[in-house]
């Protein structure tokens, strides 16, 4: 009797079990997001052996770049001589237009990209799955990354925070197959949702929007904590879609995740855009436009 | 009988290296469970540190297939759970992929471990690589349900296999005192 109880038991568990991909696939499949301290209990024990490894492994292979492997070094210093020196009158003309922008800026009343604190954060630990992209940096809750703050680097976008430790982060990568960004096309002010694919991004538009192989994106400054005109990436590859209404542009983003050593992460998290992204979804921008061609239509 | 033990500092190094060693199923939750977080370790920081991109390595589901195999079931799931957690916590992967995944195999074994002699090396092969390749196929659906583009890179395909072969080589060292013929069967017959 106990037997048979036991058995009816374990294909309940079985079945149960079986049935769990159903509930998983119709879940909102977003990676874990959180700030909490107990739901990350086994990142936190693991986090001080993964930085002692990191730090290890960079001091190494730091010994070895700067002490052993010196045999390009006089190259190098002779080349940077000379880029020194250009540079050097770049810089002049540089500051002659930043001055000439801050005074437009000011008479249309635009916003300056970026003025709000920012965090600069080391890399711990890179890319540790090829499908699923995320990095861990250095600084967590106790130095006030949040949830949802942008990562940037002097190049471009890095990504988005999505767990933050004590004294880690994990960033969401922009190359991800799970991150959106809103970007406008720089030259000709289009406007869409990037999407990470793999080691590059996709972005889906009208096949009468105007896009040309090299131009650059940038952020929107519209949802997600990015400011405006933060340059994400460049259009590597175009294709035209069967359907005669969409094309697909493949960005490739201005950042090389792979050599990456510090990232700035920026308080500019908007939490009240933030919440109504994960309530509303990804397309909640854009239903007052849709329900006016609608209308019109 | 206390007295007659050993009490040098070698001994006490020994016996501490001995009961500290790395392996699955110990017989205590705790060890347990913190061998399964140096595992989850060593697959995403450590490995792709040393290989690159190559080292796709999965050496988490040949741990939970012993661990399926040789414990009981509340202590197996509890250990497979944890893994699985702590591994999506580190990745950007869709939560509960893994947790997902490895639930269904863990029942599976619950099923089935009775049912085969686990002295030999072809039960132990078979799990190994059925559950990679399991894990393998949920991961790369989920993939392709996710990207726009078509996953199957060269890249992509060599990889998978890469894990495949090594995740049942690894798997099979962890079983290799199992798999003789005067062994203990690891699960009640």
């Amino acid at each position: 009797m106990a037997r048979s109880k036991a058995k009816i038991y374990w294909r309940v568990i079985l079945v149960a079990s079986l049935l769990s991909p159903f509930v998983f696939l119709s879940s909102t499949m977003r990676p874990w997001i959180s700030s909490s301290h107990g739901l990350l209990l086994g990142q936190e024990i693991l986090y001080p052996f993964e930085y002692i490894w990191d730090s290890g492994t960079h001091g190494i292979s730091s010994v070895w770049r700067h002490y052993i492997d010196l045999t390009r070094v006089s190259e190098t210093n002779t080349r940077l001589d000379k880029e020194i020196s250009l540079l050097k009158s770049q810089m002049l003309d540089y500051e002659e237009k930043q001055s000439e922008i801050g005074r437009l800026r000011g008479l249309f009343g635009f916003a300056q990209h970026f003025q709000g604190s920012h965090i600069v954060a080391e890399i711990v630990g890179s890319q540790s799955y090829p499908n699923f992209k995320t990095m861990r940096i250095s600084k967590g809750n106790a130095d006030g990354v949040h949830v949802g703050m942008p990562v940037v680097t002097a190049e471009g976008v890095v990504g988005r925070v999505i767990r933050a430790g004590l004294k880690f982060a994990d960033v969401h990568l922009l190359v991800d197959t799970n991150f959106n960004v809103d970007i406008l096309l720089q030259r000709t002010r289009i406007r869409g949702v990037l999407k990470g694919s793999d080691t590059d991004c996709v972005l889906k538009l009208n096949r009468r929007d105007e896009v040309r192989i090299g131009d650059t994106l940038i952020t929107s400054g519209i949802v997600g904590g990015f400011s405006k005109g933060l340059p994400v990436g460049k259009v590597i590859r175009i294709a035209y879609e069967s359907d005669n209404i969409s094309q697909t542009v493949t960005v490739e983003p201005w950042v090389n995740f792979d050599r990456i050593e510090e990232v700035i992460v920026l308080d500019n998290h908007d939490k009240e855009l933030q919440k109504i992204m994960e309530t509303a979804g990804e397309d909640w921008l854009n239903k007052p436009f849709k329900e006016n061609e609608e209308a019109g239509g | 009988m206390d007295s007659l033990l050993r009490r040098d500092t070698w001994s006490t190094v020994r016996s501490l290296t001995t009961g500290w060693k790395l392996r699955p199923n110990t017989g205590s939750l705790p060890k347990d469970i913190i061998f399964a977080l140096i595992i989850v370790f060593l697959q995403t920081t450590v490995i792709p540190t040393l290989f690159g991109s190559v080292g796709v390595f999965d050496l988490i589901t040949p741990w939970i297939v012993v661990t399926a195999v040789r414990q009981r079931p509340l202590q197996a799931s509890i250990i497979a759970m944890v893994a699985a957690y702590t591994l999506e916590t580190k990745l950007a992967v869709p939560a509960g992929i893994y947790l997902c995944s490895y639930w269904i195999l863990i029942n599976i074994f619950f099923q089935i471990r009775p049912a085969l002699s686990w002295r030999y090396t072809t039960p132990w092969l078979v799990s190994y690589a059925l559950s990679t390749f399991w894990i393998i196929v949920f991961e790369t659906f989920v993939l392709m349900f996710l990207h726009e583009n078509w996953v199957f890179s060269a890249t992509f395909v060599f990889q998978q296999i890469a894990k495949l072969i090594v995740a049942t080589g690894f798997g099979l060292f962890l079983s290799r005192e199992w798999m003789r013929i005067d062994a203990e069967e690891p699960v009640p017959q």
